[in-house]
């Protein structure tokens, strides 16, 4: 069924690196950010996802903790890494596949070689609505963000490399000097 | 050369920034609750009294509109069929976002400069730039100052009190005095 084959996609990637371009547009489909990046992420739940000026922005996941460094506000925002993905659904990828089936149901439609899995939150408060992962063949494409206002954002990826050897240190966050730390943590 | 640096110093800088009374500034602004922290955007429009904030929130998830002059404030949130008025803007934030939001305070600590009223302590860049204010029980530090339109205007504005902190990053000033 559509869980199952979306899981044995996420079951096979072990790692990922790849570029992207990531455009949001409102509901009349007016764009209103563009911005790129690369995304780096790997099992057990890593993750390092930079995007370029003028929306700089780096989130990084080894697994346990999620930092979110906000270039602009000199601000880093620590969150315990759970499958809330609120802010960076790219999480969702390395994140534990066996609980994707709790938080979501998933549909999945297929065109030619293209195979979509549309996820639906089943905790109506999260900020999105649904999520789309996009197949080509094997190779992930592009990702779909749909949030409560009706905005759309699409990520494209490009130039992916999977299952190749990613450098640990991609997934290691030090505070900067001079920045602001919002411990988001809940206490445990 | 010298022109890049402001000048005439703290009352130089001071008494050009009393000639500001109708501008526009957007950014990016980080709210640190007691209990949350979100990012969103706010578009701030001043002229002489009446102000026009539009705050938008991360992912889109609806925005928010606060606007008003000295005698009356209104607040417009997402799926209010209609806005909230009050006297006081700093009312409205309260009990509708739970924000404790000086509004009045910010109109000028945005600029870099003190709140007409009340009690001071601050200091100043050796180039009369305002880096850091105590003021109503709120401290707020200023950096990425940056000439714009002739003026000298902080790029990076944090104010914190009371348990909450607020970090406004300035993209762009329009001054249409």
């Amino acid at each position: 069924d559509a869980l199952a084959n979306f899981l044995a996609r996420l079951q096979q990637l072990q790692s990922l690196e790849a570029d992207f371009t990531q455009v949001t547009r409102d509901n009349a489909g007016r764009t209103l950010q563009q911005l790129n990046g690369t995304l780096t992420v790997a099992k057990p739940g890593k993750m390092r996802w930079q995007t370029a000026a003028p929306y700089e922005q780096l989130v990084v996941s080894d697994g346990e903790l999620v930092w979110i460094y906000d270039m602009d506000l000199e601000q880093v925002t620590i969150r315990n890494m759970d499958l809330r993905v609120q802010e960076t659904p790219a999480l969702l990828l390395s994140g534990d596949s066996a609980q994707v089936g709790q938080n979501f149901t998933v549909a999945e439609s297929l065109q030619g070689d293209f195979s979509r899995y549309q996820l639906t939150p089943k905790d109506r408060s999260q900020l999105f609505e649904k999520l789309e992962f996009q197949y080509q063949q094997q190779q992930l494409e592009s990702m779909r963000i749909y949030d409560a206002a009706g905005q759309i954002t699409e990520i494209v990826f490009a130039r992916i490399k999977t299952n190749k050897p990613t450098d640990h240190q991609a997934f290691i966050f030090d505070v900067p000097e001079g920045v602001d730390v919002i411990d988001g943590r809940h206490e445990l | 050369c010298a022109a890049l640096l402001p000048q005439g110093g703290k009352e130089g800088q001071l008494t050009r920034l009393n000639e500001l009374h109708n501008w526009q500034v957007r950014g990016k602004l980080s709210v640190v609750t007691p209990d949350d922290s979100v990012t969103g955007y706010l578009t701030w429009q001043q002229q002489q009294d009446q102000y026009d904030l539009f705050i938008a929130g991360p992912f889109g998830s609806g925005s928010s509109r606060l606007q008003g002059n000295r005698q009356q404030a209104e607040l417009s949130l997402p799926g209010w069929p209609q806005p909230q008025q009050a006297r006081s803007p700093e009312q409205l934030m309260l009990t509708h976002l739970g924000w404790n939001f000086p509004v009045s305070d910010i109109r000028y600590w945005v600029k870099g400069q003190p709140s007409p009223n009340g009690r001071v302590t601050s200091q100043y860049s050796d180039q009369g730039l305002l880096t850091q204010l105590q003021q109503h029980g709120w401290e707020i530090r200023y950096s990425r100052y940056q000439q714009r339109g002739g003026y000298w205007l902080p790029g990076l504005i944090r104010i914190s009190g009371y348990d909450f902190r607020f970090t406004f990053a300035i993209q762009e000033w329009t001054l249409n005095d």
